[in-house]
């Protein structure tokens, strides 16, 4: 029996430019300690060995301390054996990266950088690391060598397979690749451990992509996992667990609004539990049509929520701005130049004479006019 | 409302008396009155019982009692759609206030009085009168005097009529409401942009430095990350290479290849160098042979060129005769034909002499007759000349010309007046001798008889004395006789006659002499117009043309025709004679040439002849010599084989010189580069390692994603920013727009009825309206708007007025018809304006009650109107 975890695109020195830089901090900051994860990962599962399938880093000349604390992390955990495999982040163009890594690794890490075969004890592992970013062909033909009679015969590669998008889900966006989907089958492996998709996916009971242990972007909602592999013989189907590793929940939200819903308990509603807010990023994406309370509503609803967590972003542009006469009336029952006013920029927001910027100015001018009056009115 | 009539009792001046102005009528009412009368008394008591409470006693009312103390009354009759009624009160003393009805009944009393007056003033006190009274002194629509107190309440009355017409204004513009809707708008923009865009130092502008910063830093560091790149790419490629170049075997085998070649170059080098001497001997010996074979040639080829000269001198030298024979033949040919040109020569020769002598003949006639033509003439000219010459020497002698003789005749003539005077004048003495003496005149004895004395003379009298007689005038008539008389003898003696007649004879005589010769001068000019040298010369030159053409023997045909003919025929003969002869002439030249060059070909054959002689030799040794020259040539022609033989083998077994002195170099410089592409990728491979690990130390890959991230962000903020202001833009511009719009349609019903009275003094001006304060704030006019307090107090003044009909006919429309009075008003209008205004007023008051109080009668003499009654009595 060989257990082992599987992991991939760790993607260790990400800048996250995007984010403040609190958010950074604490982001790079979680990146770093997924090493140290990964290792009770699998000493809670029984392992000795922690395969990384591929861009372990961000960049092809990451900063010397990303990788230098990378190694050390791992030397650290000199109880686990590490075996790294370039991907295409971190392929073997990236020369300078490899060369320090072979020159500075721990000894308890295992370098994949040729298609040969490594042994692994009773396990023998068929990398197919990645040249260069793009390769442009699938690498894991040469796992079907020959390996010694008996022996565990696991297959690690980077890229995606043919037809990626058959797998659905949050696949069905994905682009398809060059590697076989039945690569375990054809080459004789007993398992075949992805990296590239940064969330968890089953290929098929023998092919696995691991995703990424510590999720990176709210794109993948089945992500901040590793996988507990356990081979019990070859030929044997393979048992597979997902482990959580990841320490950042990153949720995405979409909210349907419509002129009846109460935008500020929907709100509340999607909000993760109290504990895990301070580790959550949210983003909320809001469509549909929302009165000008609603919308208040809605945005106060994130704003009070907003110093539970990480961060709190919002998409609010695909959420039109719905009036009726009691809005308007709360302008001005009158009739007057304020009325008058707020009809013209709702009619302006509604003219499909005019572009598509023009009509969203056009609904912003009547939000603000609606705020401005309100705090007028307050 | 309309007024009838108004009554004040113990009214200030009114004090013990009652004054009333009755009968007002409807339209413009004018009450005109000198200063003093009360006017102003009638306003403000008018004022007091409509605005005073009864029981007050406010200055208002205290300024209405006389010095003398008593109730002030004051009485008001007024038409309503529904009746007439009068209104009563009586302040300070007797407070009392009553309303009677047409009939006199009371129907109100005291508060309820108040009531009723209230109740027909409409809503708010002193509102209509502080809008259509028009006080003393008043100018302005708000007096500049005016407390806060006064000037809200006029502002609320103007806003009451304005809003009862159009709404409130608040209601229809946003109030303040807007007011602060605009300004936080504002604000919130100003906040982000100014009119230009992003505002220096505000977080639109902030966010767009930012973006930019990034993107440059971005761009930076991308360019930095793909150097990177390249230096990676570039650094496994010199890797590659250098693995290739340092490959086990590569360089060994690179440089045993160029041993190898070094040798083979060696060996080829010297078996060169031995076919070398071989060919040169082979060279030598065919020379030799060579030399053989041309000693052997050169005796075949003399005995040859010999022969063939032989043959040649043969051949030219028959030639030679056979041009000299045929030469004989064409030259007696010659001889016969150049006779015979000759003799056709002779006879064309003696045809043109005969024609020529026949010629010379006429011409020579010809050139005598004009010279005895020309004698002819020269004789006549000589004698015409002749004849002229003796009347010119004639006309000499003749020297009484015709102005001498009238000179002559003229000195006669004077002298012949000159006497008659005299005659007439002269003193006459008549001398009688008696005795022996004479009478003496300078010493000259007078004799006897009468003589004339022109002159003063003194005359010796023998015994007496002395006697002088001075003629005077008479003196002067014979000076002048004598001056005649001297003037004709110069004259005659001038042209040399002794008397007139004799001078008038020579005239004559002179006058045919000058016809004569103007007759010779005319005919010689007809004969010899260019003058007789030149009649001589053409006379010289005729006799030498003529002696010039010799005497010619006549021929004997003297035929002209005939002469030609002749002389035409000879010609022809002599023509066809030449070109026979010329024929035969050019066959002479061409058997002359044929033999010359016959000549020359023989002597240049037997020139050659002899050198061919010279090289052939002796002929009887001619053989031997032959057949020695063969066997030399044959013996060296069988040396050059042999040489040429072992040169040929020597060939066979040579190795490729150029093929070994290529595969040297190339290995050489195969061996060479390998090398210094070894050197040049390892120092390529270290530089680039260099650059490398300094990029690689930087992280500029997580920099630049990093950059990549903020700049999205940043980007994503200043859009979001310059939405936001452009909504807020949007915001400020709908609001301005819309609150601008309500504010005009709330000023319309008023400026609708302000534009065709403001047109009768400012035609095509608008006023513009203060939406706060309510009151006019420009004057737009010619294209230019001038703020009201700017203009002309007389402008003011009509406006003020004019507004406040407006604002009357806004009362009329409401269904509130409210007098409107002036107490002298338009003080500051001049002639045209205030006309103008007469004018408007009376427009207004078509269905408006118009009451004007002046003491202007004069200046309001055109405003035309009513005159109200005005009666003051003394109470009782």
């Amino acid at each position: 029996m060989f257990r082992f975890i599987h992991s991939s695109d760790l993607h260790l020195g990400k800048p996250f430019g995007r984010h403040s830089e609190d958010v950074r901090g604490r982001l790079r900051q979680a990146r770093r300690s997924v090493l140290a994860r990964l290792a009770d990962a699998a000493r809670g599962q029984g392992a000795a060995h922690v395969l990384l399938a591929g861009d372990t880093f961000d960049q092809e000349t990451p900063a010397p301390d990303v990788v230098r604390q990378a190694l050390n992390a791992m030397g650290q955990a000199d109880d686990i054996t590490w075996v790294l495999m370039p991907g295409n982040h971190d392929s073997l163009a990236a020369s300078e990266l490899w060369q320090t890594i072979a020159r500075d690794k721990p000894a308890n890490v295992m370098l994949a950088l040729t298609a040969a075969p490594l042994a692994l004890g009773e396990a023998y592992l068929l990398p197919a690391p990645c040249t260069v970013r793009n390769p442009g062909r699938d690498l894991t033909v040469d796992m079907a060598q020959a390996t010694p009679q008996g022996a565990l015969r696991i297959g690690l590669g980077h890229g995606g397979i043919q037809d990626f998008a058959s797998l659905g889900g949050a696949a069905a966006e994905g682009p398809s690749g060059t590697i076989a989907p039945d690569r375990a089958a054809q080459a004789g492996l007993d398992y075949l451990a992805l990296g590239d998709w940064h969330g968890q996916i089953r290929v098929s009971g023998a092919t696995w992509y691991s995703g990424t242990p510590e999720p990176d972007s709210f794109k993948h909602a089945h992500s901040g996992t590793a996988l507990s592999v356990v081979l019990s013989g070859a030929g044997a189907a393979a048992d597979v667990t997902p482990v959580r590793t990841g320490e950042i929940i990153w949720q995405a939200t979409a909210l349907d609004i419509t002129p009846q819903v109460d935008s500020g308990a929907l709100v509340t509603s999607v909000l993760p539990p109290l504990a895990l807010r301070g580790n959550t990023l949210l983003h909320v994406t809001a469509r549909g049509r929302a009165g000008v309370q609603q919308r208040g509503q809605l945005e106060q609803a994130l704003t009070r929520a907003g110093p539970d967590f990480l961060s709190v972003t919002r998409d609010l542009t695909a959420l039109t701005l719905a009036h009726d006469t009691a809005d308007l009336e709360a302008i001005d029952l009158s009739g007057g130049a304020l009325r008058q006013a707020a009809d013209a920029l709702a009619a302006r927001a509604q003219d499909p004479e005019l572009s598509g910027e023009d009509r969203r100015i056009a609904a912003t001018a009547l939000s603000q006019l609606f705020s401005l009056v309100a705090e007028q009115d307050v | 409302m309309k007024l009838r009539s108004l009554t004040l009792s113990n009214v200030r001046k009114f004090a013990g008396q009652t004054a009333t102005i009755r009968d007002i009528g409807d339209g413009v009412s004018v009450v005109a009155e000198a200063n003093e009368f009360g006017k102003s008394t009638f306003f403000d008591a008018l004022h007091a019982l409509f605005f005073v409470k009864y029981g007050a006693a406010t200055r208002e009312v205290k300024a209405l009692q006389p010095r003398a103390g008593g109730p002030v009354r004051v009485q008001v009759e007024v038409e309503l759609p529904k009746g007439r009624y009068t209104i009563e009160k009586s302040f300070l003393s007797q407070k009392r206030a009553r309303v009677r009805d047409a009939a006199g009944s009371v129907i109100a009393l005291d508060d309820e009085a108040e009531n009723w007056i209230a109740g027909l003033m409409g809503t708010g006190l002193d509102g209509p009168a502080g809008l259509l009274w028009v006080r003393q002194g008043i100018t302005a629509l708000e007096p500049a005097a005016s407390t806060g107190t006064e000037k809200d309440k006029l502002l609320g009355a103007r806003r009451d009529l304005l809003s009862s017409v159009a709404g409130e204004i608040d209601m229809v513009t946003g109030g303040r409401r807007m007011d602060r809707v605009i300004e936080t708008a504002f604000q919130g923009w100003s906040r982000l942009a100014t009119t230009k865009g992003p505002k220096t130092g505000g977080p639109w502008k902030q966010a767009q430095l930012e973006a930019a910063a990034l993107a440059e830093r971005h761009t930076e560091l991308d360019a930095a990350c793909t150097a990177l790149a390249q230096a990676l790419a570039a650094r496994r490629e010199v890797a590659r290479r250098l693995a290739t170049l340092d490959a086990p075997g590569v360089k060994e085998g690179l440089e045993q290849e160029e041993r190898h070649a070094r040798d083979a170059l060696a060996t080829a080098q010297a078996h060169a160098d031995k076919l070398e001497q071989a060919k040169g001997h082979a060279a030598l010996k065919r020379m030799e042979a060579k030399s053989g074979q041309d000693k052997l040639d050169a005796l075949l080829a003399a005995a040859q060129t010999f022969e063939h000269a032989q043959e040649r001198f043969d051949e030219t030298y028959e030639e030679l005769a056979r041009a000299r024979a045929q030469r004989g033949e064409v030259q007696d040919t010659y001889a016969t034909v150049q006779k015979i040109l000759d003799a056709a020569v002779a006879r064309a020769a003696a045809a043109r002499k005969a024609v020529e002598a026949l010629r010379q003949d006429a011409l020579r006639r010809h050139a005598q007759d004009r010279c005895d033509g020309l004698k002819a003439r020269l004789v006549q000219v000589e004698e015409k000349r002749s004849a002229l010459e003796h009347a010119q020497a004639a006309l000499e002698t003749l020297t009484v010309t015709s102005a001498a003789l009238a000179r002559i005749e003229s000195a006669q003539t004077t002298l012949t007046t000159a006497q008659a005077e005299a005659q007439a004048g002269a003193v006459q003495i008549e001398v009688n001798y008696t005795g022996s003496n004479r009478i003496t005149a300078q010493g000259d004895v007078i004799d006897s008889g009468a003589h004339r004395v022109a002159t003063r003379q003194v005359y010796e009298l023998p015994g007496l004395g002395r006697m002088t007689i001075d003629p005077g005038a008479a003196a002067t008539d014979m000076a002048a006789v004598m001056a005649a008389q001297t003037a004709l003898d110069r004259a005659l003696h001038a042209v040399g006659a002794a008397d007139l007649d004799t001078a008038r004879r020579a005239a004559t005589q002179r006058r045919e002499v000058e016809a004569e010769i103007a007759l010779l001068d005319n005919i010689l000019s007809t004969i010899a117009p260019q003058g007789v040298a030149s009649i001589r010369s053409g006379y010289a030159k005729a006799e030498a043309a003529r002696d010039a053409l010799k005497a010619v023997v006549t021929p004997e045909q003297t035929d002209p025709t005939m002469l030609e003919h002749l002389m035409h025929e000879a010609q022809k003969a002599e023509t066809d004679a030449r070109a026979h002869h010329g024929e035969w002439r050019d066959a002479l030249d061409a058997a002359r040439a044929r033999e010359a060059r016959a000549q020359a070909l023989t002597e240049a054959a037997q020139q050659g002849r002899e050198t061919a002689a010279a090289a052939y030799g002796d002929a009887a040794t001619f053989d031997a010599r032959k057949a020695q020259a063969a066997r030399e040539h044959s013996t060296a022609d069988a040396a050059a084989s042999d040489a040429q033989t072992a040169v040929e083998q020597l060939v066979a077994q040579a190795p490729d010189l150029a093929t070994a002195q290529a595969d040297l170099a190339r290995a050489h410089s195969a061996a060479q580069n390998a090398r210094q592409e070894r050197a040049q990728l390892t120092e390529q491979h270290a530089a680039l390692s260099a650059t490398i690990r300094a990029r690689a130390e930087d992280g500029i890959e997580e920099k630049r994603d990093e950059a990549a991230g903020a700049l999205a962000s940043a980007r994503a903020l200043a859009a979001q920013f310059a939405h936001e202001a452009a909504g807020y833009a949007l915001l400020l511009e709908t609001l301005r727009a819309k609150r601008g719009a309500a504010q005009d349609a709330y000023f319309g019903p008023v400026q609708q009825e302000l534009a065709p009275l403001l047109a009768l003094l400012h035609e095509g001006a608008a006023l513009s309206f203060d939406p706060t304060s309510l009151l006019p704030s420009g004057l737009a006019r010619g294209g230019a708007d001038e703020a009201v307090e700017r203009l002309s107090g007389g402008t003011q003044e009509q406006i003020a007025i004019l507004t406040r009909l407006a604002f009357a006919r806004l009362f009329a429309r409401q269904g509130k018809p409210m007098p409107v009075i002036l107490d002298d008003a338009l003080v500051y209008s001049d002639d045209t304006r205030i006309m103008a205004m007469f004018t408007a007023l009376h427009r207004v008051a078509v269905d408006q009650q118009v009451i004007v109080f002046t003491c202007r009668q004069m200046a309001f003499a055109g405003l035309g109107g009513t005159r109200p009654v005005v009666e003051v009595v003394q109470d009782v």
